[in-house]
């Protein structure tokens, strides 16, 4: 009861913070006087509510949508399977930490140029996402297994426990920490970066086109109005995934059935 | 067939913890392994559990056997509760029923089995590693100081489970008191 109020008013308190921005927004957009420099909430909201009457505005959404969050999804299948190969094999450790460190020190803006030499412009965005994913989801699950209780895994060859349950209920419950968070931190970058990929690249019909268009033609209602786009989709995916794969944690505790 | 130890070697470093140790585990009765701290009892039960690598000697009579074990720490999913716990390890053998009175049975309470283990005391969780130990199909069962946390009323209850399901089945129990000892009716090993 006590946690549900102290929630409830925390809640109200960040919708304040919100609100308290917003105003300061409205008020620098009516005391500039020009929408060129800084479009006003609610010129944003007039904008967005026009764009999203038409076909191609949701053709964006669909096409960037569906190659980062492919790019995403690839990351965490080969991020996971590549932790399992390393926490089993040194050498596979070893090979990949040059790799690993190399995309976290370069630039992303590097990759892009690079990848746009190599791939076509409208697979840069799953290639861009999936690269800056990839190594945020194998370190952070490889420590997690390398974190698993050692002495459960002892009990478990003792009592000749299947392999399955093994993973189920000794090595999960200790990853899951470690990936739910490198996950959460991966959801948001995956869409900066792959937009950014779409700015840059220009793929026919990205939100990143659109993006750089309205920036060409001084419009920059349409650029606030594309990053909310690109802020609620972001947020949206995150909790998402987030509340999916909180739901498979809540249930492993639940133990075997 | 017999359980025989022969000249034992074990060292971690600098340290010798286990000096050309042997010994008889005769097949289906209890031996109370005692000695001081530090011997090598443990070390020794992580040996014969296949653990641990010995650094010389041999180890007769394990070969096919079935083995369970009461561990020093108790080695529970901290998460799951007891039934789990237990189901984990005897996937085909018993179903919830079966797991919740043999729970009762060593005086767990019903609202304590469907609590996470870790939200138990050191004593539930002591038995509830020990009836997981019972519930495998075992032919030897290695126990390291099983009753560690119990009082004596629970201690006396936990003994007389423990004889009910060791019946005929090889058991080797590291215990400190020559009472636990008495109350088991095992021949004591003692380790220099």
């Amino acid at each position: 009861m006590r946690h549900s109020i102290m929630k409830n008013k925390i809640w109200w308190q960040r919708a304040l913070a919100y609100l308290f921005w917003l105003a300061v927004w409205q008020a620098a957009s009516v005391a500039i006087g020009q929408e060129l420099f800084l479009v006003s909430p609610f010129a944003v909201i007039k904008t967005l509510l026009s764009l999203s009457k038409s076909a191609e505005f949701w053709g964006a959404v669909g096409f960037s949508l569906l190659r980062i969050t492919t790019g995403f999804l690839l990351a965490i299948l080969l991020g996971v399977g590549f932790a399992v190969l390393s926490a089993r094999f040194q050498w596979v450790e070893l090979l990949l930490y040059p790799l690993t460190a190399v995309i976290n020190c370069t630039p992303v803006v590097s990759f892009i140029i690079l990848a746009l030499i190599w791939i076509s412009s409208s697979n840069l965005s799953a290639f861009i996402s999936f690269l800056m994913v990839f190594p945020i989801i194998y370190q952070n699950t490889l420590q997690g297994i390398l974190h698993v209780d050692h002495k459960l895994l002892e009990m478990a060859r003792v009592f000749r426990v299947g392999a399955w349950r093994r993973v189920l209920y000794i090595y999960l419950p200790d990853v899951m920490p470690f990936f739910v968070s490198a996950c959460s931190v991966a959801l948001g970058m995956c869409w900066k970066a792959g937009v950014a990929a779409e700015v840059i690249g220009l793929p026919s019909g990205s939100i990143g086109e659109k993006l750089y268009q309205a920036k060409i033609y001084l419009n920059t209602g349409e650029v606030f109005a594309w990053t909310v786009v690109i802020i609620v989709i972001s947020i949206l995916f995150e909790k998402l995934f987030l509340t999916g794969l909180r739901a498979l944690q809540r249930n492993l505790e639940g133990g075997p059935a | 067939m017999n359980i025989v130890i022969d000249r034992l070697l074990k060292r971690y470093g600098d340290q010798i913890v286990l000096n050309g140790f042997s010994a008889h585990i005769p097949q289906g009765k209890i031996t109370c392994l005692m000695g001081r701290s530090g011997c090598g009892k443990t070390t020794l039960l992580h040996i014969l559990m296949g653990l641990v690598q010995p650094d010389g000697g041999s180890i007769y009579g394990l070969d096919g056997l079935r083995i369970s074990a009461v561990f020093q720490e108790n080695r529970l999913c901290e998460r799951l509760n007891a039934v789990s716990n237990v189901k984990l390890v005897c996937e085909y053998t018993m179903n919830d029923g079966n797991i919740k009175n043999q729970l009762e049975n060593v005086g767990l309470l019903n609202e304590d089995i469907a609590k996470p283990v870790s939200q138990l005391s050191g004593g539930m969780k002591r038995r509830v590693a020990i009836v997981r130990a019972m519930a495998v199909p075992f032919d030897l069962v290695f126990m390291d100081e099983p009753f560690k946390g119990l009082d004596d009323e629970t201690r006396q209850l936990v003994v007389g489970y423990l004889l009910q399901k060791l019946g005929g089945k090889t058991a080797l129990i590291v215990t400190h008191d020559p009472a636990e000892a008495r109350l088991l009716g095992g021949t004591v090993l003692e380790m220099e």
